[in-house]
């Protein structure tokens, strides 16, 4: 692509536009060099590691379960899924059984935990794009999850609630009313957000027919998530390969059509409703019981190679896992959904407007924690 | 595609696939790969519709296996791939294929030292460059565990 600015200056005139690692649309530290011409982004480096800590090597050097508060530390947003990621894993290799009541209230918290992620992803987004009221409307209603799960959890943010066996406490009376006051807020929010925002003309022509992802582009870069399914992909883990009890439930994969920006900011949306349904239905069929069976007092793995496969609430959440007999892991790999659903990022914006750029970045929803790791 | 066709195509393609044991390893088929099949497995992958998970490497004696993991959007298939490095400590890039890769192989060469022949751009891409010799995941002497020890040696092309 040729610009104005070219054609009449030649390339010479390019220059190096440092965005990051402080900047407010990068949310973390993230840093990207880019060419510009003018306004125009020709050419685009993210640059990662500046919140590197090494989890995969401090996870070597630990027990087993020493490594439950590591997980809530990569997606700072979405924390009780990634610690639902590495339980199953340890129940998978160990074989642990877990109480059918445990599972459900996994369920229960993992997706209020969603929606709350999702609620600041939104929140944030929009903000990116100007608009300051919305992410105080989406903190208002995050804040009713963050109390529920700090009343089971004792945390508000870096949950670590889930252990190989069960969860660490029953829920009771009062977190059922309040999930229950939860849904039927939520539900009646939800129609306000759309005339906030979703039908917002200004927000229409910022998002529309910006950082199109296709089905090509997705599969070679491994592109997972809402990200992923606003190209009209319905690749859920939930669905398509099941864990915990989610096979039980009845809830749809919202997908997009064009695989813009504003597609997967929709499909966010869409899958809050989702997430409703399963809490909803959850807490129906919630059945009784204890919600933890004790595991002998040291866990060991056996040699052997593992994966375990979750759906974050940024996409597909790998751990792949070789034990070798001792009771800490020979190797842990961690795969994050937001590393590969950055990694598209200069093609997917060669030639874009800086502001279009954040546009398409904002979309991705990116926790730079979880990159990093 | 089902995980049982992805065996018997992959097979006719030339490759040494076995369907594995999902609920207890996590994943559908297992390939023990060569190093020089690489390129011709990824480029098979991607003409089949598979999108790469992940690309990572363990430490092992007498070599470093490096582990590729892809699935499929349509159907659930999860192949793992395990390739032992050669002597040279290089292999091909799969980053021109999947370009997702790039980042992947970048930060294999930062944790392990393995170079990707080909790639556009090996530089560290996690840690930073003053660090970019460290090679942290590699384990000590005496650390280091036979691939028999940690049951991987069965998947040796």
């Amino acid at each position: 692509m040729v610009t104005k600015l070219e054609k009449i200056a030649g390339p010479k005139h390019r220059f190096l536009l440092n965005m990051g690692p402080q900047h407010p649309s990068t949310h973390g530290v993230l840093r990207i060099v880019l060419e510009m011409d003018g306004e125009y982004a020709m050419a685009i480096d993210p640059v990662l590691g500046y919140g590197h800590r090494m989890h995969e090597k401090m996870a070597e050097g630990r027990p087993y379960n020493g490594f439950y508060p590591n997980t809530g530390r990569m997606d700072y947003l979405g924390a009780i899924l990634f610690s639902h990621g590495y339980v199953g894993l340890l129940e998978r290799m160990s074989g642990a059984e877990v109480p059918e009541r445990a599972e459900f209230i996994r369920v229960i918290t993992a997706e209020l935990n969603r929606i709350s992620s999702h609620l600041v992803g939104i929140g944030a987004y929009v903000l990116d794009l100007g608009a300051f009221t919305p992410i105080l409307y989406a903190f208002d209603d995050r804040e009713m999850i963050l109390d529920m799960l700090e009343a089971i959890t004792g945390s508000r943010l870096t949950y670590c609630y889930f252990r190989v066996g069960g969860v660490t406490k029953d829920i009771d009376d009062t977190f059922i009313r309040r999930a229950r006051a939860f849904i039927d807020r939520m539900r009646s929010r939800l129609p306000m957000y759309k005339d906030l925002v979703t039908d917002n003309l200004i927000f229409l022509k910022r998002t529309k027919g910006i950082g199109i992802i296709d089905r090509d582009m997705a599969a070679r870069y491994g592109i997972t998530g809402p990200v992923l399914r606003g190209s009209g992909i319905s690749y859920d883990v939930r669905k398509s390969e099941p864990y915990s009890v989610y096979d039980r439930f009845d809830f749809d994969i919202p997908v997009g059509e064009n695989g813009d920006s504003f597609d997967r900011y929709v499909v966010r949306m869409e899958e809050i409703a989702q997430s409703l349904r399963i809490i909803e239905q959850a807490l129906d069929a919630l059945p009784d019981g204890p919600v933890m069976v004790k595991p002998k007092k040291k866990l060991k793995l056996a040699a052997g190679g593992c994966n375990y496969t979750v759906e974050a609430a940024r996409g597909s959440l790998s751990y792949y896992l070789v034990g070798d007999g001792s009771d800490t892991p020979y190797r842990l790999k961690i795969r994050v959904p937001s590393y590969s659903n950055l990694s598209p990022l200069p093609e997917l914006c060669k030639g874009m407007l800086l502001s279009d750029l954040v546009t398409a970045m904002g979309s991705l929803d990116l926790v730079i924690p979880e990159i990093d790791r | 595609m089902k995980s049982s066709e992805a065996v018997i195509k992959l097979n006719e393609a030339g490759f040494k696939a076995e369907p594995a044991e999902v609920t207890r390893v996590g994943y559908h088929v297992t390939v023990a790969l060569g190093a020089d099949q690489i390129r011709p497995f990824a480029e098979w992958l991607l003409s089949e519709g598979f999108f790469i998970d992940f690309l990572s490497a363990v430490d092992a004696s007498p070599a470093i296996q490096l582990i590729y993991q892809f699935a499929h959007f349509d159907a659930p298939c999860r192949i793992h791939a395990q390739v032992s490095l050669p002597d040279s400590g290089a292999v091909d890039t799969i980053s021109d294929i999947y370009q997702g890769a790039d980042w992947h192989e970048r930060e294999t060469r930062d944790f392990f030292g393995v170079v990707f022949s080909g790639h556009h751009n090996l530089v560290p891409l996690i840690l930073c460059d003053e660090d970019k010799d460290l090679k942290p995941l590699l384990k000590k002497e005496g650390a280091k565990k036979s691939l028999a020890d940690i049951g991987l040696g069965e998947m040796v092309a």
